[in-house]
This record gives structure tokens, sequence and C-alpha cells, in this order.
């Protein structure tokens, strides 16, 4: 279907081309949009105009861009991953550079997220956010009734399961797709290994890692998650999951920090009502996506010019500052300062200032390398198999991408 | 010139609905077909020409033969069901029963719903922490179970539970028109004879409504194929990928993995599997047209 729509797209370019820079997004809920109109307020200010091309959920409006691009009319600057995604778009010819206002961005940037924004030493785009996604969100009442603390390992976690459980808690919160359940299996990789282990195993798929000893003891612990859940996990949704969360009915989950946004609009204070930690506790490592505004290879001049402004607003402190504020993420500039963050977000920024940022193996790894691997995990998950069974099939299905 | 538009008229009005059928069909066939020999990633490239590889990826790739399997497991179940369950209703439905226009809608009502509507409406139900079991649970039956929609092993039915209530009322229509179309004269034939109304059946009419089963056989085959939008309303593909069917494989690999070679390939086979059921079918309408 794909194909075939990008070869309607060229036949229908030259009546759509125009010179109206286009933005597409996938900011459309309560927080993102108040967070984007920070970003347009300000965009505007500099003389411009933004015309607004949202697209709900972020694989739709990548598929839009994506297809737009295909058909020779691509929109002036997009929403898009840094990283391999963004390096595919630069292989291709299909974005423009923005150094003439990046000049000073090495500096300002974690070292990170500037490797992943530039393409042959130019960056290409502009970071807007940083979310982490190995987040421990514990409910403070629930933890205080069964009378423990914030665990800071996988072990200690799994230790506290039964007086959770003898409480008439679920001890752990847990979405059944994928695409959560990766989040689980990252920080028990990071548990078992750190962060070397993780970028062997998700960044290099290597196969002597993916069948070590250390793979077999995650096995071992991931496995324990399926008693640690209720009958009702598999398939759930992530924000339903959160309300058992927030409603007590939960004492732990890991989910990305977007989750704040839920627990907020429910009343509940982030680091106080529900504790949070980046797990597990002196892992280094706190894995993390970030929101960027790739520039598409557009030639016009003023398009070209609207491209360099909003690389450059994207880049302005004040922006940076109340986007992330509204947004419950973090600025990617180190040199923001916490006031006003919630010690969640102050927790994030300290982290992303002493280096231990990782960024999120679907932005580095080749993303059928990696997808086997989440397949072969979340069908671990579901089913009866033994470690030793899981950790040959998970080696077996990477082995066969290659 | 006017004789040549008078001869071939009929050609002429064809062409360009045919020109169209040729590229806009057959020639993405062959594309697609293209595509799948070549390594693309996001963006067809025909520079990576891989041959075959792809296709031996495809099948060393697990999640491809779960869905694979399920599709063979769900459409045997859900041709098994949804036959013998709908012709089982238009029999009922056709002894002259009263107000049957009204169960006749009943039965056909859920075809007017789309395959999303469908999903989650059951998606709902047979959630073990919202729908029928805590319903039952609530009547006092506490130990009733049904979990068939987070067990891995029992999800396939699910989709057939759903996929039947949305098909039965297709299948239940077309059996109705087949039963009307026998004669009356048979009835009355075996009637004298003495013989009863389920032997009728068996030996006599069911045979009878062999192109009827053919009809129904190669339509719901081609829904099989095609189900999509049940499994993503539903399931998702979970538990894991344990309800996965190949289309969901296809655009997952095509759209989330940026694997078009991948899905091409995936394409094909869904392609092959269908001409497998199509061609048969083809064969004996036209031999019987002959």
């Amino acid at each position: 279907m794909f194909t075939k729509l990008g070869v309607l797209g060229t036949a229908m370019a030259f009546a759509l081309t125009t010179t109206t820079p286009v933005f597409i997004h996938w900011w459309t809920t309560g927080g993102e949009a108040a967070a984007l109109k920070i970003l347009v307020e300000a965009y505007e200010k500099t003389g411009n105009t933004w015309k607004d091309n949202p697209v709900a959920g972020g694989e739709a409006a990548r598929m839009v861009a994506r297809t737009r691009i295909l058909g020779g009319d691509p929109p002036t600057s997009m929403q898009w991953q840094v990283g391999a995604p963004l390096m595919a778009l630069a292989e291709e010819g299909q974005l423009n550079d923005i150094d003439a206002v990046a000049q000073d961005w090495d500096k300002l940037l974690p070292k990170v997220i500037a490797d992943n924004a530039k393409y042959k030493g130019k960056y290409v785009t502009a970071p807007m956010d940083i979310h982490g996604h190995n987040w421990l969100w514990g409910n403070q009442a629930v933890l205080d009734d069964v009378g423990i603390p914030m665990p800071k390992t996988w072990d200690e976690l799994i230790a506290s399961a039964d007086k959770i459980r003898a409480k008439g808690y679920i001890p752990l919160a847990l979405g059944g797709q994928s695409w959560q359940e990766i989040f689980v299996f990252e920080s028990i990789l990071i548990d078992v290994g750190g962060r070397d282990f993780l970028t062997k195993v998700t960044y290099d798929l290597d196969d002597a890692a993916l069948r070590s000893p250390e793979m077999l003891k995650a096995f071992e612990t991931f496995a324990k998650v399926r008693d640690l859940v209720d009958p009702g996990s598999p398939s759930r949704d992530w924000n339903i999951t959160g309300g058992l969360l927030i409603n007590g009915k939960a004492a732990y989950m890991i989910m990305g920090d977007w989750l704040k946004g839920e627990f907020v609009a429910a009343g509940k204070a982030p680091g106080k009502d529900i504790a949070c930690e980046v797990f597990p506790a002196g892992g280094k490592t706190l894995v993390f996506g970030t929101d960027a505004f790739a520039m598409t290879a557009v030639k016009d001049p003023a398009t070209r010019e609207a491209q360099l402004a909003l690389a450059k607003t994207i880049m302005d402190p004040v922006v940076q500052k109340e986007f992330s504020l509204r947004k419950g993420s973090i600025p990617p500039r180190l040199d923001i300062d916490k006031t006003g963050f919630d010690p969640c977000a102050q927790i994030a920024m300290g982290e992303a200032a002493a280096g231990h940022l990782f960024l999120v193996p679907d932005n580095v790894t080749d993303a059928t390398g990696i997808g086997a691997l989440v397949d072969q995990m979340t069908t671990f998950l579901h089913s009866k198999m033994t470690p030793q069974e899981g950790v040959t099939a998970m080696a077996d299905a990477v082995a066969a991408t290659r | 010139m006017r004789r040549f538009l008078q001869r071939h008229v009929s050609q002429v009005a064809l062409s360009p609905s045919l020109a169209l059928i040729a590229i806009f069909l057959y020639g993405f066939i062959a594309y697609t077909a293209a595509v799948s020999t070549t390594n693309s990633k996001a963006f067809p490239r025909f520079d990576s020409f891989v041959g075959l590889e792809q296709y031996w990826r495809l099948f060393h790739t697990p999640r491809w033969h779960v869905a694979f399997t399920n599709m063979f497991l769900f459409g045997g179940l859900f041709l098994l069901v949804t036959i013998s369950l709908g012709l089982l209703i238009a029999i009922l439905i056709d002894q002259r029963i009263r107000a049957e226009s009204f169960f006749r809608s009943i039965v056909m009502y859920p075809m007017a719903m789309s395959f999303v509507v469908t999903g989650i409406i059951w998606q709902w139900l047979l959630n073990p922490t919202l729908g029928i079991e805590v319903m039952v649970h609530q009547l006092g039956f506490t130990s009733f179970r049904l979990d068939w929609l987070t067990n891995p092993d029992t999800v396939i039915w699910a989709l057939v539970v759903a996929a039947f209530w949305q098909g039965c009322g297709l299948v239940m229509a077309l059996f109705l028109a087949g039963l009307r179309g026998i004669d009356e004269d048979i009835w009355k034939a075996a009637a004298v004879d003495g013989i009863p109304a389920w032997r009728v059946y068996v030996y006599i009419v069911i045979p009878m409504l062999a192109p009827v089963f053919l009809t129904v056989v190669v339509l719901l085959s081609l829904s099989i194929v095609r189900a999509f939008d049940l499994v993503v309303a539903l399931t998702n593909g979970g538990p894991g990928v344990s309800s996965d069917l190949p289309s969901v494989f296809m655009f997952d690999m095509a759209f989330r993995r940026t694997n078009l070679g991948l899905s091409a390939a995936s394409a094909v086979v869904m392609l092959g599997t269908v001409l497998a059921i199509l061609i048969p079918y083809l064969y004996v309408e036209t031999r019987e047209r002959a």
C-alpha cells in the first residue's frame, strides 16, 4: 500500500506543491497541545507563520511525512526521532542542515543527543525535549500501608511482592503490550549487567551477549514478572494500567515519564504522592527518547529561512523550559535551571547532566533486529517457556535477521 | 472508423478500465514482488537486489510462523463454526416461522457493524476484569473463568467468536436463499415416501446446496486472508504475538519496522495463499460453464 501511495504521490506532487511552511507533528492531547502552543507563539514572534499539520499518533504522522516526501511535496519540518530513523532520511538526501544557527549546540546539548542529531557533522534536526523511559513509580500510600520503601534493585522489588500481595494490592501494574513490556525488560538488563550489557544486547544485538549467563539471569528475573501482574494485564493500554497505580490498586509501575501527566491530572504530586526513581537505582542509565524537528531538503529560500527560524526558536532557553514544564519532559539544553520543575524532572536533569542518558534502542538499532528481540521478549512473557528456552529463542530470532 | 467502432464497441468501452486494472492491480502486484527481492528499508530501492533472501528470512522469523499458522487455525475454526451455525440458523428460519423477518434482521444486524467496532465490543465483553466474567461473578458463580483474550492458547477463539458474530448473517442469508430455491416437489416427494426431515436435509437438500457452499467458502476465505482490523481492534496481536495474522505482520514490517523488503515478501506469500484458494474455485467454475 505504501509503495502505491508513493507512486500516486509522485503523480500528484506538482498539483500539491506549496511554498507556505508546513509542520507535521503528533502533539494533539492536552499537555502536548499546551506545550506546542509555547513553541508556536515564540516561532510566530520571529515573523513567520506556522501552518499546522497535526496527525494523531507518532506512527501515522511519520507515515504522512514519509509519503509527502516520496511524493515530492515535503513538509517544511516534521517531528522525527533522532538517531537511526533520522540518518535513514539524511542518507536518502531528504534533509537540510541547520548549521548556520547551530554553531554552539555541541556545548549546550548532551553528547548523545548532539551526536544523533547530526549527519556528517552537521545538525539536521533541533531537539525539543527529553522523555525518560525506565522510571519506577510507586504509590506512596500503598507503600506506607505495606510498610516498605521504594526498592533499589529488581531483587528488592521481587522480594517485596509477597508483602504487597498480602495486603491485597497488585505488586506491579503492567500493560501487556510489547512497547510497555520492553521498559521492564530494559531495566532488568541494566540491573543484571549495567549500561555496557544493555549496549551489547540492544545496540549491538551481540550474539555472545544474547546467549550469555547474564542474559539467562535476566530471563530468570523476567519470568518472575509473570507473577507480579494481575490477570487483566495482557494487551491493556498504558493509561488504564496507570489508573491501577494512581487509584492505589497497584504498588509499582514501570513507565516513561509521560505517566506524570496522568497522575497530575488526578491531583497527585510527582515525587510525593507517587514516588519516582530511575530504575534500577545506581544503574547510571536513563533510557530516553527525544522529540525533535527534522528539516527537509527544501530549496526555496523563504522556506529555508523558516527552517532556520524554527531551529533557533526550538533551542531558545525560555522556550525549552516553558515547553518541558507543560509537556512533563525535561529540556535537552543542559544550561536550563531546575527551578519550577517537579522533583522527578529534577532527578532526570541530574542524570542528563551526569552523562547517564542512553538513547532508546529503537532509534539506534536496525528496526528489524530490535523488532525480533521485542517480539521474542513479549512472546516469552506471555508463555510458559523456561528462561533457557527464552534465551535461545531470542538469540535465534535475532540471528535470523542478520 | 465507424465500422471499426461498431465492430469493437465493447472492447473500446472496456479498455480504460482494463488499463487501470493492469496498472493499479497487476502493475503494483509486480512492483511488490520486485520489492520483495530487494533489501529495501524505509523506501523502495532497486539497487540492492538480494534474490530470495527475504523469503528465507521470513520463514526464519518465529513471529511469521505464529502469524501464518494462526491464519489457518483461525480460518479453519472460523469456516467450520460460521458455516455450520449459519446453515443451522438458515434451516431454522426456513421452517416458515412466525416473525421470520424479525429473526432474520437480528442475525443480519452485526453485518452493519465495522470490524473495528466488533473488535472493541468483544474486547470489552471478553476482558476478564470488566466483561462477562465479572458479570457472572457478580451473579455468584465465582469459579467461572473466561480468559480467552488474555490466554495465548485460547486467544484465537476470541477472534473466531467475534468474526463469527459479524459474518454469520451473510452466511445465513446465502444459505436461506439457497434453501428457498429448492423445489417444493422434492419435499412433497420425500413426505410421500415418509422420510424424516433431517434425512432429507442431510442426504438431499444439503448436497443440492453445493454451489452455495462454494460461494460461502470462497467469500469467507478471502475475508480470513484480509482480516486485519478485527485483530488490531480486538487484541492488537497480543498477548505477546499470539494472535498475530499475516496482514498484521505485513503492516508492522512495512510501517513500524521500516522493512519494506520483508513486508513485500510476506505480501507475496499471502497472495500465493489466496491464489491457492482461488485457482481451484475458478477451475471448477469454468469447467461447469463449459
